[in-house]
């Protein structure tokens, strides 16, 4: 099983640019942090206008000072947009290659399109298109990367032949993911052979039969890469404490201050009545769990408490499938750095040697951790490394 | 010993005068009701000088013009339009009821006794015309203070379809005593069963009409879209007073 660190960049109020600069120096703490207890993976949101709840609205620039700082952990765009009023296709696939370049071959392209009003009214985007956008945004980033000329004409955007420039370092292309919250949304992700990036926090019993759907039907995908990534991620919380009872209030307090952000954005649903959103979305499972009182937060697979207890809930998403869980460590700063920090060391002190052992290195692709149970990427035409 | 009266306050009916109340207890049941819901965004200054202490705005701050035509009820037909604000009450989405008017007379005494709607008397016309729908909201002598178009009419997805739960501000009657009862907000209990919806592109002009209907006041900054669905409604009594500061 990999693990990997998931941020929102959120910032507590007052907003100021001194705010922004500390949140950024403490994810930065983190995730050098990370790299060096040899977590396999960080992922970043791409987000816009949601203030205090997340200010990664440039992650591919937050990404790349990470792999500057950083020399092992995997850079994942956990989602970069593809939206062509947020992100063009041609500058989604040049900046990606360049962030692979810089990070040594080290990116996840996880891939997805906004589930807020706040985000598409902004930038005037018809909700009833964002998933036909997203697909033909997906399909033609893996093309740019790997074709020497270029070309595409589709209702969304169209570019006469060009060399897209420069290629990424992973060959024949960085992994690609995209950010599932509906079944719908995972049943799409094994259609066209790529990760699933679970971004809704559930319990694995919630989470199981979407896993098994998605490897079903994965096994005969048409790939819309060069490569199959059969790999289903989810998302959790982290705190990890000795003393579970002050583990339990540090963990209420991360999902409380994490849901009171979430559900002050605008879903699409709650505005506007869109046949491309068909789920109620994450915000009406936080809202119905805030009412459940404080110690309902803490759900079956939650990752907070003792070492022991981590470790039961690790072993039930590894029971699902689950091939990496990607951890939410802290929201608008509530947990105390110092504890932030103390929490990661005693997961890779306590937790991650049990999940290590059997892990191998897939050496098609230096960096790619497979585990020997689940998840694997396999190769459909591979072009040597450079 | 004083010869007692035998009625009990549960006795008395849900309102007096107790011999001829106005309108039966509920559930009020409203089948065949139609609702024109526009929602927009509005600005920010405005929503945080007008949203009461304990309920947050989202963001984007939003605003919703809904619109009630109801053919039959316990007060007989009456139509509404309400201006909401939407708000956060801890983590749930709901609306706050700014202002209303309503063209029944037992209709407007209800609804402010039970609910403590901000309702006014005033008017609504609907016109279905060619493709679009045209409605007017005015205050009694018919100065308009809401002017709407619904165009680009298409059908739409019932369970896509959200109403946003309602809470007004219960503000009762002060007296010379120090024995205040609280500020309260509380949230109408109804339910729908929405079908046939259509949603639509629309435009919306609001005007203030004195100084009592002060709809003008509203600053639209974005639209976002209107939905128009037949819906049965139904009104129970109220579950949820809430406390004027969500509980930390």
């Amino acid at each position: 099983m990999k693990f990997g660190l998931f941020f929102e960049l959120s910032v507590p109020r007052p907003l100021t640019p001194a705010a922004d600069r500390r949140m950024y120096e403490l994810a930065l703490e983190q995730v050098k942090l990370a790299d060096e207890l040899g977590f396999d993976q960080m992922w970043t949101v791409e987000h816009h206008f949601l203030e205090e709840y997340s200010h990664s609205s440039a992650p591919e620039l937050w990404l790349t000072s990470v792999a500057c700082h950083t020399k092992n952990i995997r850079i994942g765009h956990g989602i970069c947009t593809l939206l062509p009023a947020y992100n063009h296709p041609i500058r989604s696939a040049e900046r990606a290659a360049w962030l692979d370049i810089i990070s040594n071959g080290r990116l996840e392209f996880g891939t997805g399109r906004s589930t807020t009003w706040t985000e598409l009214g902004g930038f005037g985007i018809d909700p009833d298109k964002t998933k036909e956008m997203w697909d033909d945004s997906l399909r033609a980033i893996p093309k740019m990367w790997m074709q020497d000329e270029f070309s595409w004409d589709s209702e969304f955007f169209s570019c006469p032949p060009r060399a897209v420039v420069p290629k990424p370092m992973q060959q024949p292309h960085p992994p690609l993911w995209v950010a599932v919250s509906s079944p719908e949304t995972a049943t799409q992700a094994a259609e066209r052979g790529i990760g699933m990036l679970g971004v809704s926090i559930g319990t694995p019993a919630e989470q199981e039969a979407r896993v098994r759907e998605y490897r079903r039907i994965i096994q005969n995908c048409d790939p819309v890469g060069a490569f199959v990534n059969e790999q289903a991620n989810n998302l959790n919380w982290l705190y990890v404490d000795e003393d579970r009872d002050r583990g339990h209030r540090m963990g209420e307090r991360l999902i409380a201050s994490f849901n009171e952000l979430a559900t002050k954005t605008v879903g699409i649903n709650q505005v506007y009545p869109a046949s491309a959103y068909n789920t109620p979305g994450l915000l009406f499972a936080l809202r119905r769990d805030s009412m459940a009182g404080a110690k309902a937060l803490i759900k079956d697979g939650f990752c907070i408490g003792t070492p022991d207890d981590v470790i039961a809930s690790l072993r039930r998403w590894e029971s699902i499938g689950c091939d990496g869980i990607m951890f939410l460590i802290n929201s608008k700063q509530t947990i105390p750095q110092e504890q932030v920090l103390d929490s990661l060391r005693l997961f890779a002190r306590e937790v991650m040697p049990k999940f290590k052992e059997s892990a191998t290195v897939d050496v098609r692709r230096p960096g790619i951790v497979t585990t020997n149970g689940h998840g694997k990427s396999t190769p459909v035409s591979v072009t040597p490394a450079p | 010993m004083p010869d007692y009266g035998l009625v009990t306050a549960e006795e008395l009916g849900p309102t007096t005068p107790q011999l001829a109340p106005l309108y039966p207890a509920m559930p009020w049941v409203m089948p065949g009701a139609r609702i024109i819901k526009l929602a927009y965004e509005v600005g920010t200054d405005f929503i945080r000088q007008t949203l009461p202490a304990g309920l947050a705005r989202s963001t984007p701050p939003y605003g919703t013009l809904v619109v009630y035509d109801v053919p039959e009820s316990p007060f007989g037909p009456y139509r509404m339009a309400a201006q909401t604000l939407a708000c956060r009450y801890r983590n749930f989405a709901r609306v706050y009821v700014l202002q209303a008017v309503v063209d029944n007379p037992v209709a407007l005494a209800a609804f402010r006794e039970v609910w403590s709607y901000p309702a006014a008397p005033g008017t609504v016309d609907i016109a279905d015309g060619d493709g679009e729908v045209a409605c007017v909201v005015a205050a009694p002598g018919g100065a308009a203070l809401a002017t709407v178009r619904l165009t680009e009419i298409e059908g739409a997805e019932a369970e896509r379809l959200v109403i946003d739960g309602e809470l007004t501000a219960r503000v009762p009657p002060r007296f010379s005593t120090a024995d205040d009862e609280p500020v309260r907000l509380v949230q109408v209990n109804r339910a729908f069963a929405l079908r046939d919806p259509a949603r639509a592109r629309f435009s919306v002009k609001f005007t203030s009409a004195g100084d009592r209907y002060l709809w003008g006041a509203v600053p639209v900054t974005n639209l976002i879209i209107a939905v128009d669905t037949k819906a049965d409604l139904e009104y129970a009594p109220t579950e949820h007073v809430l406390d004027y500061f969500p509980p930390s």
